[in-house]
């Protein structure tokens, strides 16, 4: 990673090397050098594109067609160039640690931008799946499968899987209204709305539906562990 | 105790509650956004293992920096206004009348005009509905684009160095708003609803 004075002194080719925070900082100064801000962009979107773009098949899958989901790649983009100035770095000493921050940061406007869309669309539209993404799911199914991971991660990935398929969208769309930190996963009262007419019961039945995932979740993480002897309390 | 359980039991009452554990969950199973740096590792990590090859279709940067340029110089200047901005030129009508029409005050009108990224959807809409009602010339859905008039934003209104960001939320919008206290109870409640 290099400091700002040093890509002043070393000219353009040192840009490949700045940092996220340095190459958002430029973005932010745009109306007093644009083709640093632009320099800085292209550096910005090649180096993330491909990871927001898979992330953006994974979560979007079955809620956006392919054109939105291009869509919202670009303007996730757009929105970092724009907001580049709401970026708050810090002192990280290596530069994963540095790209993950920045990517992080992408997220959450990612993650504002498909509610965004989703609201819209005047509806929850529940689309048939992607094959070639279920296609990559099932591999990194399989390929997980024989990985050493955390076991309760595991087991609540499975409880999720158990649930109907509108258990599941019902959930999914209380988690992308979800931040790190909250208490519980709630759906905002304009996604209730589209989600009773989209199902055709009312506000009330979604929450039900809701509840009743979860206590599925639960349910399944205590036979779980009975199997085992255990005596957990969740 | 097995470790599963260990496992488990550390990380119930490390993480809380069942809720969060869904999420974390879900972020595993690509369903929801990465938003901090633990969830970014938990995606790179999956990506790493998975042989999807990168997309070819994308656009490149020089792409999107064209259709920036393009949407700056193509698009009339009141498509992008704020919310107060916009409702005046619509209408004709001056700040405080517009105010005075809708039920609220200017001052409220010109905070959330200028907070716009802070205002929940529920309040949004209420506040397009009643634009539309009660002013002449204006739409619902220009007053609720108003309400996210950055991502075209034209070049020449970027700033050299952005405002200081005032530490402001919905609640102190209304709180600050100078409308009586059943008004500012009814605003309240339209953002709690939508938190149900």
């Amino acid at each position: 990673m290099i400091m700002e004075t040093e890509l002043i002194t070393r000219g353009t080719p040192a840009i490949s090397e700045a940092s996220n925070e340095l190459l958002l900082s430029l973005m932010a100064g745009r109306n007093n050098d644009p083709a640093s801000a632009e320099q800085a962009f292209a550096e910005f979107y090649n180096r993330h594109r491909d990871y927001v773009f898979r992330i953006t098949c994974k979560v979007a899958n079955g809620l956006l067609d392919d054109d939105e989901k291009f869509d919202l790649v670009q303007e996730t983009f757009i929105r970092a160039y724009e907001k580049a100035h709401t970026f708050k770095g810090r002192a990280f000493d290596d530069v994963t640690q540095e790209r993950k921050w920045a990517r992080a940061w992408l997220g959450v406007i990612a993650n504002h931008l498909h509610i965004d869309k989703m609201r819209k669309n005047k509806g929850v539209r529940l689309l048939s799946y992607d094959d070639e993404e279920v296609k990559r799911e099932a591999e990194w199914k399989r390929v997980a499968a024989n990985l050493p991971k955390d076991s309760e991660h595991r087991l609540v990935q499975e409880a999720l899987e158990q649930l109907t398929e509108k258990e599941q969208w019902i959930l999914r769309l209380a988690a992308l209204n979800y931040s790190p930190g909250d208490k519980q996963l709630r759906i905002p009262d304009a996604d209730l709305d589209e989600l009773a007419k989209t199902y055709n019961v009312s506000k009330a039945s979604i929450r039900q539906t809701k509840n009743r995932a979860k206590e599925k979740v639960k349910n399944y993480l205590e036979a779980r562990f009975q199997q085992k002897g255990g005596d957990i309390q969740l | 105790m097995n470790n599963e359980e260990k496992n488990w039991k550390t990380t119930e009452s490390h993480d809380g509650s069942l809720d969060e554990q869904i999420y974390r969950a879900m972020v595993e199973l690509g369903w929801v956004f990465p938003q901090t740096v633990e969830e970014v590792e938990i995606a790179e990590e999956q990506m790493y293992r998975e042989t999807a090859p990168p997309h070819t279709g994308l656009p490149t940067a020089e792409d999107i920096l064209k259709r920036m340029r393009s949407a700056n110089s193509r698009i009339p200047v009141v498509e992008r206004m704020q919310l107060l901005p916009l409702l005046r030129q619509r209408s004709k009508m001056k700040a405080t009348a517009i105010a005075e029409s809708m039920g609220v005050t200017v001052t409220f009108l010109s905070d959330i005009s200028s907070h716009s990224n802070v205002i929940p959807f529920k309040p949004r809409k209420e506040v397009a509905s009643l634009a539309e009602a009660k002013l002449p010339g204006v739409t619902g859905q220009e007053v609720l684009d108003s309400f996210d008039p950055d991502l075209y934003q034209p070049m020449a209104a970027f700033r050299d160095r952005p405002f200081e960001e005032e530490n402001v939320n919905y609640e102190k919008i209304v709180l600050r708003s100078d409308m009586s206290e059943e008004q500012q109870r009814y605003w309240l409640s339209l953002a709690e609803e939508e938190q149900k």
